[in-house]
C-alpha cells in the first residue's frame, strides 16, 4: 500500500508545489519590485534635485567668491597704481620736466629712482613707466620702454582719465595686464600717465585654486571679442587657450551681458558641465564658475547604486522570505496532501499529525482527521458487515459457531456487552443463546443472571418488548433509578454492578417475522452513548444475522431431510445390490444346477437306450429320444439366456478390429455347420470399426449361423457379407438365398424368444437375434433387416458413430 | 480304497453327474482306480491325510483331480487355493469339470493355477467324449513329475 502510494505521489505534490510555492514567491517578489523600484526612482529624482541644488548653490558661492576676489584684486590695483600716481616727488619731477626746468637726464634717473622704489615696494609689478600726455614713455624702470608710444593703447588712454587694470593679455606663458592711472599736478593739471605691468598669474592662481569645487572645477574670466569669447585669464583644464567660440562656453555670454545664473550646458571640451554664471563687475568681464556634470553628479550615482543594490537585497530577501512562508503554509497542505492521498489508497489509519497545531492549518488538519477517523469507522463497519454477510453464510452448517461470531464482531465493534436472544420454538421464552463481552468478570456475571431469570416473551422488559413490537430501542443515557423501574428486579444488581450507560437493542427478524433480540449495551465510561448510526449499524448486522440463522435452521432442516434421503437411498441401494447377488446367485445356479439335471436326463435316456435297446419297444426308444432332444434344447436355452444376461453386465472392450478377418473365423469356426451341403461364403470388403472384438464376433456367429440354418433347403446355399459406407459410418450386411421371412413381422424378429419358424422346421432357442441387438444397441449401433418370403433375408447392423475412421485399412475379399 | 494307489480323484457332489462320469471313465477303459468325495472339506481331508483320511499320503495318489466347482462345505475354487499353495500337492494336474461357464470362474481358476477347465456339456454323447479324452490326456499321454 505505502510503496504504491509512494510512486504516485511525487507528482501531485510537485503540481501542488508549483501552483501555491511558485505563485506565492512569484506574488511576494511583485509586491516588493513594484513599489522599491516606485521608490528608487522618487529617492533617485529627489536625491538628483537636492544634488542639483547642492551643486548650484556651490557654483554660486563658488562665483561669488571668485567675483568678490577678483573685484578686490582690480580696486587693490587701482590703489597701487593711484598711489605711484599720487607720489608728490614725482609729480613735481614730470612738473620740472614738463616746463623744461630738469634736464632729460636728470629727470629720467631721479625719476626711475622712484619708480623703482614703487615697483619693489608693491609685489608684482614688473616694470613700472611713466607717459606724457600724448602717450609717449617719458620715464620707465625699464629703459628699453623710453620713447615707446601708448597713444593708441585704450588702457593707457583709459588711464589718462582714472586709474585702470588692462585685460591680461598673453605673453609666452604669463599673462599680464597694464596697470594705468592719471598723474595729476597739485594744481589738479593732468601731468601723465602711470603705466605699470602687471603679472596676471598670482591673480589667476587665485581664481583657479581652491576653488572648493572638486577635480573638474574651472573658472572662467572672459570678455567678448567679436563673435568670440576671449578668455582673460588661462583656463585651468587648458592653459593655453585664448578664445572660444560663444557656444563653447554659453554661459559666459549672460556673465559678460551682466546677468547672473546657472546653466547646463556643454564646455568648450564637449564635456557636459554645471555652470554659474555672473559680471565680474569690472568693465565687460564676465566670471563663470563651473563643474562637470559627472563629478558633479557622482554622489548621486554612488546613491543610486546603493539604492539599486538595497532593492535587489530587498527583491532577494523577499523572494526568500516569501519562500520560506510559502513553504511553511505549503509543507502542512503537501502533508495533507500526502495524508490524503495515503487514505485514498485504502490506508484509512493514516493521520496528518498537525492537529496539535494552533493555527488555521490545525483546525484543517483536525477536521482532516476526524474525517479520516469518520471514513475508517464507516469502512470499518462497512467491511465488518460485508464480512460478516460472507461469514455468515459460510456459517450455515455451524449454527453455534455462527451466533458465536455475530456476539463477537458486533461487541468489538459497537461494544461493550452483545446477548443474542433467540425465541424457543413455542415463541414463550426469549433464550440467550450468545453472549460476548471482552471483560470476563463482566461476561461472566451477565451469563450468571441470564441463566438466573429467563426471560419471556410476554415479560415487560425492554428485549421482550422490542421482541414483540419488532421494533429497535435506543437509550442513548440510562439513568439506572429508571432502568429499575423498565427491568425485572433479578436484573438490579447487574444493573448496578456493570452500570451500563447506554443501551440499543435491534429486533432479529427473518421473512418478515421477530426471531429474537441482539441487546448491546456499553458499561465502560470511556465508550460514549450509543449513537443513530450504531442503531443503524446494528440493524444491518441484525438483518444479516437474522438471514443467516434462517439460512442456519433452512440448512440444518435440509441436512435433516437430506440425510433421511440418503439413508434410504443407501438402503434402496442396498436392496439392490442385494437383488443383483441374489440374481448373479441365481444365474450362478442356473449355469450350475439346472443343467445337472438335464444332463442327468439325457444320459440317463442314452444309458438306457444303449443298455436296453432289444428289450425295449421302438415306440418307447423313439419316447427316449424325445426325452434326450427336449433335454438338450432346455441346454441350449439355457446357454443363450446366459449370454443374453451376461452382455448387460460385461463392460465393453472396445478396440480397432478386422472384421473381414472376424468374418473368415467365424466361417471357420461353423465348419461343422456346413459339412454334407454347398455353400458358398463370400467376404466381400469389409470395412475396419472399433469394437469389442468377442462381442462383434457373436454377433457374425449369429447372423451367419441363422444364415447357414435358414439356406437348408437351398443347394447352392449362398451368403455373402459386404459392408457399405453410409454417410461415413459403414454399415455391414448379411445376405442369405434361404427362406426370408413375412416382413409383416419383422418388428418381432429381435425379441427375446420370438421365433417366426416352427421348431420342428428350424431348431433354435429365439434368442440369437435378441443378443445381435443388444451387442449393437451396446455399441450404439442400430440393426434391421429385409426380407420376402422365400426369397432370402438380409441382415444390416451399424456400430455407431464412434466405431470407424472413415474407412481406412480395408481388406479384400477373402 | 487301501491297496493300490489312487489314480483319479473325482470331487463331485452330483451322484448323478458321479454316476455318469465314473461310467465314461470306466467304458472308455481309462482307469478303475478313482476315488470319489462329496465335498471340498472331504477333498482335502483326503489329500492333505487329515480326518478321516489320517494317515494317507500323496504318494498314493492320485494322478490327476477331477474338481467340480460348486462343492459343499469347501467349494472347488478354495479347494484348488490350497493344492496350488501346497508345495507338494501343487505338482498334481488338476481339471475343473463343472456346468459353469461363467468367465470369472474360468478367469479364477486359471489364475490360481488349473490345469486343465471343462465344461460338462448337458448332451450325454458329448460329455462321454470329453470324459474320454481328458482321462486319456491326463491319465495316457500326460508326464507327470514324481512325487
Amino acid at each position: 500500500m505505502d510503496t504504491q502510494a509512494s510512486t504516485h505521489q511525487p507528482r501531485q505534490r510537485w503540481s501542488l508545489r508549483s501552483s501555491l510555492l511558485l505563485k506565492q514567491t512569484a506574488f511576494v517578489a511583485l509586491m516588493t519590485i513594484i513599489p522599491v523600484g516606485m521608490l528608487i526612482l522618487a529617492t533617485g529624482t529627489i536625491a538628483r534635485r537636492i544634488v542639483r541644488n547642492e551643486i548650484d548653490e556651490r557654483l554660486v558661492l563658488a562665483a561669488t567668491d571668485r567675483q568678490a576676489l577678483l573685484q578686490i584684486y582690480i580696486r587693490q590695483q587701482h590703489e597701487r597704481v593711484a598711489l605711484v600716481a599720487s607720489r608728490t616727488r614725482l609729480r613735481q619731477l614730470i612738473g620740472d620736466y614738463a616746463d623744461g626746468k630738469i634736464a632729460q637726464a636728470e629727470f629720467q634717473k631721479q625719476s626711475r629712482q622712484i619708480l623703482e622704489d614703487a615697483r619693489r615696494s608693491v609685489e608684482g609689478f614688473l616694470d613700472i613707466s611713466i607717459a606724457n600726455l600724448q602717450g609717449t614713455v617719458i620715464t620707465s624702470t625699464e629703459k628699453t620702454r623710453i620713447g615707446k608710444d601708448f597713444s593708441a593703447d585704450p588702457d593707457v588712454l583709459e588711464g589718462r582719465q582714472r586709474a585702470h587694470l588692462g585685460a591680461p593679455r598673453r605673453i609666452g606663458q604669463t599673462s599680464q595686464s597694464l596697470l594705468t592711472a592719471p598723474v595729476v599736478s597739485s594744481g589738479g593739471t593732468p601731468q601723465g600717465v602711470v603705466i605699470a605691468t602687471v603679472d596676471a598669474q598670482p591673480i589667476a592662481r587665485l581664481l583657479t585654486s581652491q576653488t572648493g569645487l572638486g577635480e573638474s572645477g574651472e573658472v572662467l574670466v572672459g570678455t567678448l571679442q567679436g563673435s568670440k569669447i576671449h578668455l582673460l585669464l588661462p583656463a585651468r583644464r587648458d592653459p593655453q587657450l585664448t578664445s572660444i567660440p560663444l557656444d563653447g562656453m554659453p554661459a559666459m555670454v549672460p556673465a559678460i551681458r551682466g546677468q547672473t545664473g546657472l546653466m547646463h550646458s556643454r564646455d568648450y571640451r564637449g564635456v557636459e558641465v554645471l555652470a554659474a554664471y555672473r559680471p565680474v563687475g569690472y568693465l565687460d568681464w564676465g566670471l563663470v564658475v563651473k563643474i562637470d556634470a559627472a563629478e558633479a553628479y557622482t554622489p548621486l550615482a554612488r546613491f543610486q547604486t546603493f539604492i539599486v543594490l538595497l532593492e535587489l537585497a530587498i527583491v532577494l530577501g523577499g523572494l526568500g522570505l516569501s519562500h520560506i512562508l510559502a513553504r511553511r503554509f505549503t509543507q502542512p497542505i503537501l502533508a495533507l496532501a500526502d495524508k490524503a492521498a495515503t487514505v485514498a489508497t485504502g490506508d484509512l489509519t493514516a493521520r496528518t499529525g498537525l492537529a496539535d497545531r494552533a493555527d488555521e492549518f490545525g483546525d484543517l488538519a483536525r477536521a482532516f482527521d476526524q474525517m479520516a477517523e469518520q471514513i475508517q469507522r464507516h469502512v470499518r463497519r462497512a467491511e465488518a458487515l460485508g464480512e460478516a454477510s460472507h461469514t455468515f453464510s459460510g456459517s450455515a452448517r455451524d449454527f453455534a459457531g455462527l451466533l458465536t461470531r455475530v456476539s463477537h464482531r458486533v461487541a468489538e465493534l459497537i461494544g461493550d456487552t452483545c446477548v443474542i436472544f433467540l425465541a424457543s420454538d413455542d415463541e414463550a421464552w426469549l433464550e440467550p443463546v450468545a453472549l460476548y463481552d471482552q471483560d470476563p468478570e463482566v461476561l461472566a456475571f451477565t451469563r450468571g443472571t441470564l441463566t438466573a431469570a429467563p426471560i419471556r416473551v410476554s415479560d415487560n422488559t425492554m428485549s421482550s418488548t422490542v421482541f414483540r413490537q419488532s421494533e429497535p430501542l435506543l437509550v442513548p443515557q440510562v439513568s439506572i433509578s429508571s432502568l429499575r423501574q423498565m427491568t425485572k428486579q433479578e436484573y438490579w444488581p447487574l444493573l448496578d454492578r456493570v452500570a451500563s450507560r447506554s443501551l440499543l437493542m435491534v429486533p432479529l427478524r427473518a421473512q418478515g417475522r421477530s426471531i429474537g433480540v441482539l441487546s448491546l449495551a456499553r458499561h465502560r465510561p470511556e465508550s460514549g452513548a450509543y449513537s443513530e448510526e450504531d442503531l443503524k449499524f446494528a440493524t444491518a448486522m441484525a438483518e444479516r444475522a437474522g438471514m443467516a440463522i434462517l439460512n442456519a435452521r433452512l440448512y440444518r432442516a435440509l441436512e435433516a431431510s437430506n440425510e433421511d434421503l440418503e439413508r434410504r437411498v443407501a438402503d434402496r441401494t442396498a436392496e439392490l445390490e442385494a437383488a443383483n447377488k441374489e440374481l448373479e446367485a441365481f444365474s450362478y445356479s442356473v449355469a450350475h444346477d439346472l443343467r445337472a439335471p438335464l444332463r442327468a436326463m439325457d444320459g440317463f435316456s442314452k444309458l438306457v437306450v444303449e443298455d436296453f435297446a432289444p428289450r425295449l419297444p421302438e415306440e418307447a426308444q423313439r419316447y427316449l429320444g424325445l426325452v434326450r432332444d427336449n433335454a438338450q434344447q432346455m441346454g441350449r436355452l439355457i446357454d443363450d439366456l446366459l449370454t443374453f444376461s451376461r452382455l448387460g453386465r460385461k463392460p465393453l472392450e472396445k478396440q480397432r478390429v478386422c472384421a473381414a478377418d472376424l468374418v473368415r473365423q467365424v466361417v471357420s469356426d461353423l465348419q461343422q455347420e456346413q459339412i454334407g451341403r454347398e455353400v458358398t461364403i463370400q467376404i466381400g470388403d469389409l470395412a475396419d470399426c472399433i469394437a469389442d472384438p468377442a462381442l462383434l464376433k457373436q454377433v457374425f456367429a449369429n447372423l451367419l449361423s441363422n444364415a447357414l440354418k435358414f439356406t437348408r433347403t437351398r443347394n447352392p446355399a449362398s451368403i455373402e457379407v459386404t459392408s457399405r459406407a453410409d454417410g461415413g459410418e459403414p454399415v455391414y450386411q448379411v445376405k442369405d438365398n434361404g427362406v426370408g421371412f413375412d416382413m409383416q413381422y419383422a418388428g418381432k424378429l429381435f425379441g427375446v424368444f420370438q421365433r417366426l419358424h416352427r421348431a420342428e422346421e428350424y431348431e433354435g432357442t429365439g434368442v440369437g437375434l435378441a443378443i445381435v441387438q443388444r451387442i449393437i444397441h451396446r455399441h450404439g449401433g442400430r440393426t434391421w433387416a429385409e426380407s420376402e418370403l422365400d426369397k432370402g433375408a438380409t441382415f444390416y447392423f451399424t456400430l455407431g458413430g464412434a466405431s470407424h475412421d472413415g474407412g481406412a485399412g480395408r481388406n479384400s475379399a477373402g | 480304497m487301501t491297496g493300490e494307489p489312487v489314480e483319479i480323484l473325482l470331487v463331485e457332489d452330483n451322484p448323478n453327474d458321479e454316476e455318469l462320469t465314473l461310467r465314461s471313465l470306466k467304458k472308455n477303459n481309462v482307469s478303475n482306480r478313482i476315488h470319489v468325495v462329496r465335498d471340498g472339506a472331504e477333498a482335502l481331508d483326503f489329500l492333505f491325510g487329515k480326518g478321516a483320511y489320517s494317515g494317507r499320503s500323496l504318494r498314493d495318489g492320485p494322478k490327476v483331480i477331477l474338481l467340480d466347482l460348486k462343492l459343499p462345505k469347501v467349494d472347488g475354487l478354495e479347494v484348488l487355493r490350497h493344492i496350488k499353495h501346497d508345495a507338494q500337492a501343487r505338482k498334481i494336474p488338476v481339471v475343473i469339470l463343472t456346468s459353469s461357464k461363467e468367465e470369472r470362474d474360468i478367469v479364477e481358476s486359471y489364475q490360481l493355477g488349473v490345469n486343465s477347465y471343462i465344461v460338462k456339456p448337458v448332451d450325454f454323447v458329448q460329455f462321454t467324449d470329453a470324459v474320454r479324452q481328458l482321462g486319456l490326456y491326463w491319465m495316457l499321454l500326460n508326464q507327470p513329475p514324481a512325487l
